[in-house]
């Protein structure tokens, strides 16, 4: 070494100290590296979720990301918004992983080239930006709250939780998962401003003169896929149609905060934060 | 002129009030609907419209296209029930589609396992599909949205079981049964409370 050293016009003892310093930095980063690897195969996020992680996520969903999933994951030109869809927020850490890592078939999502570390920083910010209300302390009474929910709320009349209530509101089994505690407060307090896909109300009236109340499931320039208020499907054809009104407001009612007493109304945003799939798969596993 | 009109009418309104598939229906066998897996009970599988036929096959063309994206085999058969096409994909997806327009009416995807066997179809009842999960699960859903109603376990899918088939219809139960038979695993055939799920005979 000493000989390579002196080659490379490096007196032997600087050689020696350079030598050390480069083989301290080698097993650093190969111990970097290893831990890395290691890291690639874990179903939730070896690196947890801390405020520190998080921001460094941020750093790098900024760099790779933002360019398609928008600014904080709101929406972008050519990705869906990470923060909002609700299809994306069902997946697992490593699912997320997964699709940053080798991207989606199929779509325009390609593979990161990311070490897995930095993948599972974004993995913890995407996470962050979709904290469910399910993973949020909520106090009040969950049992008072669903009776709140099928009873006095009239909730269940238009939604339905494990297979019991109405169809024409989205069903509600996994809302906790789905939604942020924020989300569910306003959802019941606030008018709607955005009606999600597939709940528009409307009414039509075809040339035959038959008219119908309900939701507009699906539309496009020729048909309307309507379910009415007698929770029947009417598939209408454009031209059939003599008239169809969209209303501006959803049929949801505001103002349960003022409809139901403070205590009430907690208690039904306990039992709606409790609404979980995942959870409800549990008990029923315990309870056989 | 009118009489008849009207009576059409109320006739119109009588169909549109009940929509549901019942037992009656699924042994008549409508020649406009396609309510089960092989089109009747007597497992024709033999359209009896007349509209299409070996001198006009040459010269159809596609009305809509429907994209079914992620699937390699799409082996399910489409029911048609009142207009509203029903179909299965492999990896635990029911769609729901508008059978004029090629228009999506609902989707559902099923959130356990991750299948990668093919699905043969549904069943409908009533107002409920059902269908079968690579988990070896029978799953209701509300026909009319997709919501789902309950699912009930065929076969432990730790024992080598899984369930691709269409499930079969019948008054009140629905019976279904096991893959793969084909690999040397004892078959086995369940029947299940059309409206609860409740496991009735094996």
């Amino acid at each position: 070494m000493s000989k390579r050293g002196g080659k490379f016009g490096v007196s032997v003892r600087h050689g020696g100290r350079a030598k050390w310093v480069l083989v301290c930095l080698l097993s650093i980063s190969a111990l970097g590296i290893c831990q890395d690897t290691s890291n690639s195969d874990k179903k939730t996020n070896p690196l947890g979720s801390d405020k520190k992680v998080i921001s460094q996520g941020t750093e790098l969903y900024k760099r790779s990301c933002t360019g398609c999933h928008g600014v904080n994951g709101a929406a972008g030109e050519r990705g869906p918004a990470l923060a909002g869809e609700r299809d994306y927020v069902r997946d697992t850490d490593a699912e997320i992983f997964a699709a940053v890592k080798d991207g989606i078939t199929g779509t325009g999502m390609p593979p990161s080239g990311l070490p897995p570390n930095d993948i599972w920083r974004i993995v913890a910010y995407i996470r962050s930006l979709r904290a469910s209300a399910s993973d949020a302390f909520v106090p009040g009474d969950v049992a008072n709250g669903e009776q709140i929910f099928w009873n006095q709320g009239r909730c269940g009349s238009c939604h339905m939780v494990h297979g019991r209530g109405g169809i024409l509101g989205p069903d509600l089994s996994n809302i906790a998962a789905e939604r942020t505690l924020r989300e569910l407060r306003l959802a019941l307090t606030q008018p709607k401003l955005a009606i999600p896909k597939g709940y528009q109300a409307a009414d039509v009236v075809t040339n035959a003169g038959r008219s119908f109340s309900g939701i507009i499931k699906n539309e496009d320039n020729f048909s309307v896929q309507f379910l009415d208020s007698d929770q029947q499907l009417q598939l209408l054809s454009r031209d059939e149609l003599r008239e169809i009104r969209y209303k501006d407001s959803s049929p949801m009612p505001a103002h349960y905060d003022k409809t139901l007493s403070p205590t009430e109304f907690q208690d039904l945003l306990a039992f709606l934060s409790h609404l979980e799939r995942a959870r409800a798969e549990q008990n029923k596993e315990d309870s056989r | 002129m009118t009489k008849l009109a009207c009576l059409f009418l109320c006739t119109g309104m009588l169909l549109a009030q009940d929509r549901q598939v019942t037992f009656q229906d699924l042994k008549a066998a409508d020649a406009n609907s396609w309510l089960s897996y092989s089109g009747s009970y007597g497992s024709q599988r033999y359209s009896r419209l007349k509209q299409i036929n070996t001198t006009n096959a040459q010269s159809l063309v596609p009305a809509w296209i429907f994209h079914v994206t992620q699937e390699e085999r799409l082996e399910s058969v489409p029911l048609v029930v009142d207009g509203v096409m029903y179909f299965t994909q492999a990896i635990g997806v029911v769609y729901a589609i508008d059978g004029q327009s090629g228009r999506l009416i609902w989707t559902y995807r099923y959130p356990f396992g991750k299948p990668s066997w093919p699905n043969r179809g549904a069943a409908v009842y009533q107002n409920r599909v059902y269908f079968t999960t690579q988990d070896a699960y029978l799953v209701a859903l509300d026909a009319r949205t997709g919501n789902f109603l309950w699912r009930s376990k065929i076969a432990e899918v730790k024992d080598g079981y899984n369930a691709p088939a269409a499930p079969l219809a019948l008054n009140g139960k629905i019976v279904t049964g096991l893959a793969p038979g084909d690999f040397g695993m004892v078959g086995m055939l369940k029947a299940f409370d059309a409206a609860t799920g409740k496991e009735l005979w094996h």
